[in-house]
Order: C-alpha cells, then structure tokens, then sequence
C-alpha cells in the first residue's frame, strides 16, 4: 500500500511504429463473463452462497443466515439507520479530508527538505507506532468526549501514515522533468500542474484508498469509545444486546456505502488520471 | 552569443573546464567534440542557465530564448504529443494549438497528435523533442548528442529534418558529440576540446558544400587529418 507504481518516464519498450500492433491488441474483446465488474460481483455471491449453506447445514446458536441479515437492513432502513450512518459518514468525510491536506504537506516537505526529514522522521515513526486506541484514549481525555476529539483523533492516526506515502512520491520526483520546465521557461503555475503534480498522483490516490479504509475503521472505534451516535455506537449497544444480526446489518449497510465510494470515485478518478499508463 | 567559462569546478582542487571561451554567430551551427566525461553536458547546463554556480560569463545573449534537447527525449508520458508540444509556448502565443500541430506535421508526427509518449518508438520520441523545442522558438538551440541513442538511418532523417528546420525560422544550434564525423556533417565549425580541465584545443572550420552525409569521401577527408592530430581526443570513449 505504502509504495505505488513509480513513474518510469519514457522508458517503456515501444511497439514500432504503434498503430498496427494495438489494433489487433484491441481486436479480442473479452466475453461478457470475464469482465471484471461481473466477476467483482460473483465472488461476493459466492461467499453469501457459502454462507447460507453453512447455517442451513450447521444451524449456529451465534450466526444468523444472510437471508435474516438483509431482512434486518431492511426493517432498520425504516428505523435510525440512516441517521446513524450519517453521522458516521460525515465524521469519515471530515477527518479524511483533514488527514489528507496535513498528511499531503507535511509528506511533500519532508521528501523535498533532507534538513526538515532528519528531524522529524522519528516523530513521524512514532506517531505511525502510537496504537490507534490510545490515541483515541488521550483525545477524549484531554479535549471532552465531543466531535473535536472524535475526529482529532482520527487526523492523528491517519495523517502519518499520508505523510510517510507522499514522502516517497516527493523523493521520487524526477528532477530530469523539473530541469525540462525550467529551461523552457514554464511558468510556476504551468510546472505544478502540468509537471510536478502527474507524478504525485499515484501516490495521492494511493493514499486516499489506504486511507478512507484506515480512517472509517478507527472512525468506528472512536464512536465506539465516546460518541452519542453514529454507526459505532449503534454496534456497541448492540453487543450488549448480543444482537448479532443488527451488528452484521449495520456492517453490511456501511461496507456497501465504503465499496460504493471506492468503485464509483477513486477507481474512475485513478484510472482517469494514470489513463497514459495503458495506452 | 559569447560563452566565457573562466572555470567550473565540482572539487575546488580538480576544476571541470578552465578558460574556455568561444562565441556563436547567429544562423551559425558549432559543433562541441571531446571525450566521454569532460563535462560538455555541464557546459551546455551553464548555457542553458540550469547550472549557475560557475566562475565566467555568457554575453551578447540573443532576443530569443535558448532552448536545450536532452540526450534523452524527455517527454511527459502523461502528457499527449501535441499536449507535451503546447506545453513550452509562451503565455502570449496567439495559437499555440495550430502552431503545434503545424510543427508536429513537420516532424511528421501527424498521425500521432493524441498518441502518449510510451507508444512512440525512440526515433519518434526525438521527433517530438524536436517539435517541443522549435514551438519554444529559441534564438540558440543548445543539443547534447540528441541523436545518439538512435540508429543510423534515424539519425540520418533527423539531421536533415534539423537543417530543413532551421532553414523556416534560423536560429544557432551548439551540437555537442563525440563523433567527429557527426560533426563534421552537421557543423559550420568545429571545436576540438580536452578533458580534465575542459578547454579548447583546436577549431577547424568546415566549409563543405550541403547537403552533407555522413559517409561523403569529402567529410572522410576533413576528418582524417583531425584524427591523426588528435587520437586520444576522437577515437571513442577511453579512459585515459
């Protein structure tokens, strides 16, 4: 997760003159079957399927069957489900979006200062060190058990691990491109966005996915320890229920919400801004 | 343009170039030949104003700016053919989507506009180097063996397609290689340099009739006598 596909410029072995090759490349499209998206869909299928099947044949005291579980989801869609996984979503918005910005600078300066890197990198291996729980701990104690701590926390324990992924996006900066903008004269404005920011952009989208699976996962846990609402504190009364079928509808309703995410934003946006790499 | 480099030195006690002065007219294509490793990429850097932490002095700079291809194409791979072309026009270029396309076509890129970089071979990759730096429109054109990585024919094309280039819209060209025969094709003058300090030891100039080939008889005559004044400077890459 930590080191995506580096950039290797102009360096791909090349097809001739190009044209003829991809066209027959282009020419086998694959069966209906073997698209990924259907095939995404039918493991997941499968894992219901098994599932079912080892409740029918088993009966388990502790393991309601899927078919209990998506009955529950729909009778709790009617109830404060919604509500719950609002709050919780809104809390993952925020604390990513704030991890990101912070964990994006504080990478870039340190790839791009060694000065600044020496001194902080053993902070920053602590802080990636610091289990997630007591950080957790220490925000409610210090600050309240309020929204400020909830997501305080979460920006301590995501932001590092941004940092550490844009520190290596910054160090792999290539200073051959950078020499290219400057003898042409692009302006400062040109160069970062035409020049300098492509080459992060693997290392941003691979900071995101790692993130928004890090920061709802600890999102939970803080709602756990001290919120009011939310999806973690649905699941913490309900483990003093012992109700297990609403535990599992609540994690099936958020798991599709965090999949959605991924499918429907980050993989278009990853594979529009890395389209050059398959073509 | 006058190039005075009193000295450039990575170690204070082993200077990389000491005196070495020359200056190029406008139109005038000087070609720089010396051994591996005697700094010719660093010089053509101090040109370029990319390396600024030398002793000396570039004067007489031309109005227009100076453009430098690289040994290697240096594209952006995210970037389109004609996207990488656009990308060096000056802010106040009235059209520098028509202007790119115009150039890419002279390049005989035409076909290729949209194509990325990774798809072009080597050959079209320097094509399109060539491109981006004449939508730079530079008053010197600054070339560190731009085509050495090439095969012959290739190079061949692109040292033609260079002149039949520079005949539209004339600017100066510092051509550095290690290949007096390339340098003799190509070049209105060329200067013979020494390693370990950098300096000029000898200026032919070359007043052969154009076109010129590589394999003309009268480019084999320039050269030999060069060759025989100057063994360790021109036979290849040893390390003396």
């Amino acid at each position: 997760m930590m080191s995506p596909v580096t950039s290797q410029p102009c360096q791909k072995p090349s097809f001739g003159n190009g044209n003829s090759v991809s066209g027959e490349l282009n020419a086998s499209t694959p069966h209906w079957y073997q698209l990924p998206v259907l095939k995404r869909l039918a493991s997941v299928c499968l894992l219901l399927a098994f599932w079912q099947v080892c409740v029918v044949v088993f009966s388990p005291a502790l393991l309601p069957a899927p078919t209990e579980v998506f009955a529950r989801l729909g009778s709790e869609l009617q109830g404060p489900l919604l509500y719950h996984l609002g709050q919780t979503l809104l809390r993952v918005g925020i604390a990513f979006s704030i991890a990101m910005a912070i964990g994006i600078a504080i990478g870039l300066v340190m790839g791009h200062s060694k000065r600044i890197d020496d001194w902080a990198d053993s902070i920053l291996t602590l802080m990636l060190n610091v289990p997630a729980l007591v950080t957790i701990i220490l925000c409610f104690i210090w600050f309240g058990l309020n929204d400020i701590a909830a997501i305080l926390a979460v920006v301590l324990n995501k932001a590092p691990n941004v940092a550490v992924t844009l520190r290596e996006g910054a160090r792999a900066v290539d200073s051959k491109l950078m020499e290219v903008a400057k003898v042409y004269q692009l302006s400062p404005l040109r160069t970062f966005s035409k020049v300098y920011l492509p080459q992060l952009y693997p290392y941003v989208i691979a900071a995101a996915r790692g993130g928004l699976a890090l920061v709802w996962k600890i999102v939970l846990v803080v709602e756990l320890i001290g919120c009011s609402n939310g999806v973690g504190f649905q699941l913490s009364t309900y483990f003093q229920l012992f109700d297990i079928t609403a535990i599992l509808a609540y994690t099936l309703a958020f798991v599709s919400i965090v999949y959605g995410i991924e499918a429907l934003v980050l993989r278009p946006l990853e594979k529009r801004v890395s389209g050059w790499r398959q073509r | 343009m006058r190039i005075e480099v009193k000295q450039k030195a990575f170690e204070a006690a082993t200077p990389l170039i000491a005196d070495l002065n020359f200056s190029v007219e406008e139109g005038e294509i000087v070609a720089l030949i010396g051994p591996s490793g005697a700094g010719k990429s660093t010089l053509l850097n101090i040109i370029a104003g990319l390396d600024t932490d030398y002793d000396g002095n570039i004067a007489d700079v031309p109005k227009r700016p100076v453009g430098l291809m690289f040994q290697e194409a240096r594209l952006m791979p995210w970037l389109t053919a004609l996207e990488n072309v656009t990308l060096v026009a000056p802010a106040s270029h009235p059209a520098p989507q028509s202007e790119a396309k115009k150039l890419l076509s002279l390049v005989g890129l035409e076909k290729d506009i949209n194509s990325y970089p990774t798809r072009l071979s080597g050959g079209m990759a320097k094509r399109l180097a060539l491109a981006r730096a004449m939508m730079f429109n530079p008053g010197v054109l600054l070339m560190d063996e731009p085509f050495s990585s090439l095969d012959a024919p290739a190079a061949e094309s692109l040292r033609r397609l260079l002149l039949t280039l520079k005949e539209e819209k004339p600017f100066s060209i510092i051509y550095v290689t290690h290949d007096l025969k390339e340098a003799v094709t190509i070049a209105d003058r060329v200067l013979i340099l020494d390693a370990r300090p950098m300096t000029i030891v000898h200026q032919e100039i070359i007043s052969l009739p154009r076109p010129r080939f590589l394999h003309d008889e009268a480019v084999n005559e320039v050269c030999k006598p060069l060759y025989n004044a100057f063994p360790a400077l021109l036979y290849g890459d040893t390390d003396r």
